[in-house]
């Protein structure tokens, strides 16, 4: 959460680079004001932190802690671009990959999807030694407007959150343990839901894959003009440093 | 949910009322599931009648049904949509290979070692038990001696990390709210069975030792949490915990005796809080710590079951032979929890400066024609010890690094199949992980599954597993299993130290 208190200011630093931060700022909240850009899956602007994709791990302390829960320190110096950490990135990367069934050409979401724009912007450029653990998961088309696809889902938790904190509707939840945790509807089917496509948890923004379809405006935006056809991803923080 | 639910059992939905009956606050909500399931026959709620109980509960279904598909002890089984069941159908919904091996670890039988009766609260307070309540009461000077005293005998936690006891206490003295105290009973560790055996043997130590740590820190209420399956335990103490309130030595404290949602994370302080909150069986990030904001926003004070019952040397406990669990109270014995290839496996006290081989002594020697392969000490993140090692000095192997851990000794032989044996480790870790963050959930499934085949073993992947889960998971089961990981070769080469 950002701080209330802003008179307590102190500074940290990211890499070198000197960071101005308030009591009760997360590292990732502090380095986004400064346009440090840390890599991230799970987090997203409006929702409440849930630290489990583990993308934004970052070097704090000597320890490793992810950037979106962990509040920043006055006077700490943190890793964060170092060919260590982004490797393991990638790795964590590749290993959502491996966990679901990703077939990008094929996919509305490509050019638009984070997975894949953090795939690129972590040079993970070919395939990898990682066994496929290839899931076999139900496509719900049962709504009008909408459809799920959670072949492709990462677990995020961003539709859950958004629709339970912002909705005020829990559409979605989890259930499950380990391996076998996934994203569930809060009935038989999605039709069976409260779930309406102006619903905040449903918009293009929430979820950062190609799970959440809404019908009939799929591909409006031709390949070549999406979001990240524009930059890497998290070229719009980094700017606000040039 | 726009259909209505389906109709609820007639006997289901009695058994949930039953259960809503002694309180419909959400944070009972795995209390009523288990309610439900005994009342059920052991058999866990149905999917209507969880729709049910959401509606009672006014909670989203989707909210009651995450809580209980992340505690096994519910018995919930979710009905899998047709797609998965053709998958599922091969061998569970991924492609696991079955275990290689019936297990190694094999615990104990509930109740086996009540072979000597607790003692009981007469007997407790004949020896001077509770006395130091009465002297806390009556000396406004004593809470404050006896945090002094904690704080110099260098008191730590038995859970594994050794966290000072007296440093955990100031953070909650010093943090808002009133604070709650919690006995972590839930032992789940991978053939470990110490807590079960001082539960067994002295409920009133842990009690008291629970309503001394209130009274120093001003909580006015104690959660008991006891694995689930611990039913002989959980007998011991709903008698126990009648019996102190009956004697009027509890008076300023509630004594809330919770079972376990029957996953080792459940044991994990933010997940076994969750748990006593009603929510779903999943860590959280810490800062906030437990001990400065905890169960409803209160510093919570959580220790395992053997702190608790050390503690009482603070206050001038003295071992007594006629009770073997006494021995705790000298700093330089420990419980070691021994199963494989020996002829008595079960918790066994010895001096922690002798060596491991002399735990043999105790659990009757090796089985019947084995030959010591070694011993790995600290569960199912454990270190392999050699069997030339295992007749070290213990002090030696701790200096060089060994930790002991919760105490779990594994006994294998020379003929048993090293990689068998780190598949089971590496298993335990893939079963038990929660599925909140994706090193711990995907890594410690690839761990296992590359550990199964039979091929020569990719070091270079188990290598980035292992870097991966040990740095980036959020909680300590992904990080020890990843730095369990990194132990591997020694399971195949060359033993390390
Ligand atoms: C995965 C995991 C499982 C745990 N299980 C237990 C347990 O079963 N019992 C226990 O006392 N502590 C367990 N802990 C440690 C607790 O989080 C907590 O640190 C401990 O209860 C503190 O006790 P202490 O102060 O007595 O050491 C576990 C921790 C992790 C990460
Ligand atoms: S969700 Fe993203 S990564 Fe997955 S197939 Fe679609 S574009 Fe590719
Ligand atoms: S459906 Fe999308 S937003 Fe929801 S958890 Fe999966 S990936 Fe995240
Ligand atoms: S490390 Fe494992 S058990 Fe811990 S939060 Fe992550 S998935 Fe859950
Ligand atoms: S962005 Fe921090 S854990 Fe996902």
């Amino acid at each position: 959460m950002s701080g209330t208190k802003r008179e307590t200011g102190f500074t940290f630093t990211i890499d070198g680079v000197e960071v101005k931060a308030y009591a009760g700022m997360t590292i990732m909240e502090a380095a986004d004001e400064a346009g440090v850009y840390i890599p991230r899956l799970c987090d997203h602007e409006g929702l409440r932190h849930q630290g489990s994709c583990r993308v934004c791990t970052v070097k704090a302390g000597g320890r490793s802690v992810s950037a979106c829960t962990q509040p920043a320190a006055p006077g700490q110096a943190v890793e964060n671009e170092t060919a260590r950490l982004n490797k393991m990135r990638r790795d964590l990367v590749e290993m959502l990959f491996h966990e679901g069934n990703h077939l990008c050409p094929i996919c509305e979401a490509s050019g638009n999807c984070e997975l894949q724009a953090m795939a690129y912007r972590l040079d993970m450029t070919e395939a990898t030694r990682f066994p496929y653990l290839e899931p076999c998961r139900a496509l719900d088309a049962s709504h009008p407007d909408i459809a799920l696809d959670t072949n492709r889902c990462i677990s995020c938790g961003r539709c859950i959150r958004a629709s339970q904190d912002v909705d005020g509707k829990g559409i979605f939840g989890y259930v499950g343990r380990g391996i076998h945790r996934r994203v569930a509807v809060n009935g038989e089917n999605l039709a069976d839901t409260d779930a309406e496509v102006s619903d905040h948890a449903i918009s293009k923004e929430v979820c950062p894959v190609g799970c959440i379809i809404r019908k009939r405006v799929g591909f409006v935006t031709p390949i070549g003009e999406r979001e990240f056809d524009k930059g890497l991803i998290g070229h719009e923080i980094e700017e606000k440093r040039k | 949910m726009r259909n209505p639910p389906e109709l609820v059992d007639e006997r289901e939905r009695r058994a949930i009322q039953d259960a809503l009956a002694s309180g419909r606050q959400r944070d009972r909500l795995l209390e009523i599931l288990l309610d439900v399931r005994d009342a059920k026959g052991g058999i866990g709620i149905s999917k209507s009648g969880l729709m049910f109980l959401a509606e009672q509960l006014r909670l989203y279904p989707a909210e009651v049904y995450e809580v209980a598909t992340t505690y096994p002890s519910t018995k919930f089984v979710s009905p899998t949509p047709a797609v998965e069941k053709a998958a599922t159908d091969l061998d569970s919904e991924w492609r696991v290979a079955p275990a290689k091996s019936a297990s190694f670890f094999g615990g104990l039988v509930d109740g086996s070692n009540g072979s000597t009766p607790p003692r009981s609260l007469a007997d407790y307070r004949e020896s001077g038990g509770y006395e130091i309540l009465h002297i806390l009461k009556s000396d406004p000077t004593a809470a404050d001696d006896l945090m002094q005293k904690v704080a110099a005998l260098n008191l730590k936690g038995r859970a594994g990390a050794g966290f000072p006891v007296a440093r955990k206490w100031k953070q909650a003295k010093r943090s808002a709210g009133t604070p709650v105290v919690v006995v972590n009973g839930n032992e789940g560790e991978l053939g470990v069975f110490k807590d079960r055996f001082i539960l067994e043997n002295e409920p009133h130590a842990i009690i008291e030792a629970a309503l001394v740590v209130a009274h120093v820190t001003g909580a006015d209420h104690v959660f008991i949490y006891l694995q689930d399956e611990y039913k002989f335990a959980q007998s011991i103490f709903a008698k126990a915990v009648a019996e102190t309130m009956q004697a009027g030595l509890a008076e300023t404290v509630t004594l809330d005796l919770r079972r376990s949602g029957g996953a080792y994370i459940c044991g994990e302080e933010t997940t076994l809080i969750a748990s006593l909150e009603g929510r779903a069986g999943r860590p959280t990030e810490r800062p906030p710590y437990p001990s400065e904001m905890g169960y409803k926003g209160r510093p919570t004070i959580v220790h395992n079951v053997e702190t608790f019952f050390r503690l009482r040397r603070a206050w001038g406990a003295q071992s007594d032979v006629e009770i073997p669990v006494s021995r705790l109270l000298d700093p330089n014995t420990s419980l070691f929890s021994v199963t494989g290839r020996v002829r008595n496996p079960g918790p066994k006290l010895m001096s922690n400066l002798l060596r491991l081989v002399d735990l043999l002594d105790l659990a009757g020697g090796l089985s019947r024609g084995v030959e010591l392969g070694g011993m790995v000490v600290g569960g199912s993140c454990g270190t392999l010890i050699s069997a030339v090692d295992c007749e070290r000095p213990l002090p030696d192997l701790v200096q060089n690094g060994l930790t002991l851990g919760t105490g779990g000794v594994f006994v294998f032989s020379s003929k048993d199949d090293r990689r068998a044996i780190a598949f089971e480790m590496a298993a335990f870790a893939a079963r038990e992980s929660c599925g909140k963050c994706g090193p711990c959930r995907i890594g410690s499934k690839k761990a296992m599954e590359t550990l199964v085949s039979n091929g020569p073993l990719d070091t270079v992947l188990i290598d980035e597993l292992s870097t991966v889960m040990a740095e980036a998971s959020l909680c300590g089961l992904g990080r020890n299993a990843g730095r369990f990981l990194k132990t591997l070769p020694s399971y195949f080469g060359d033993p390390q130290p």
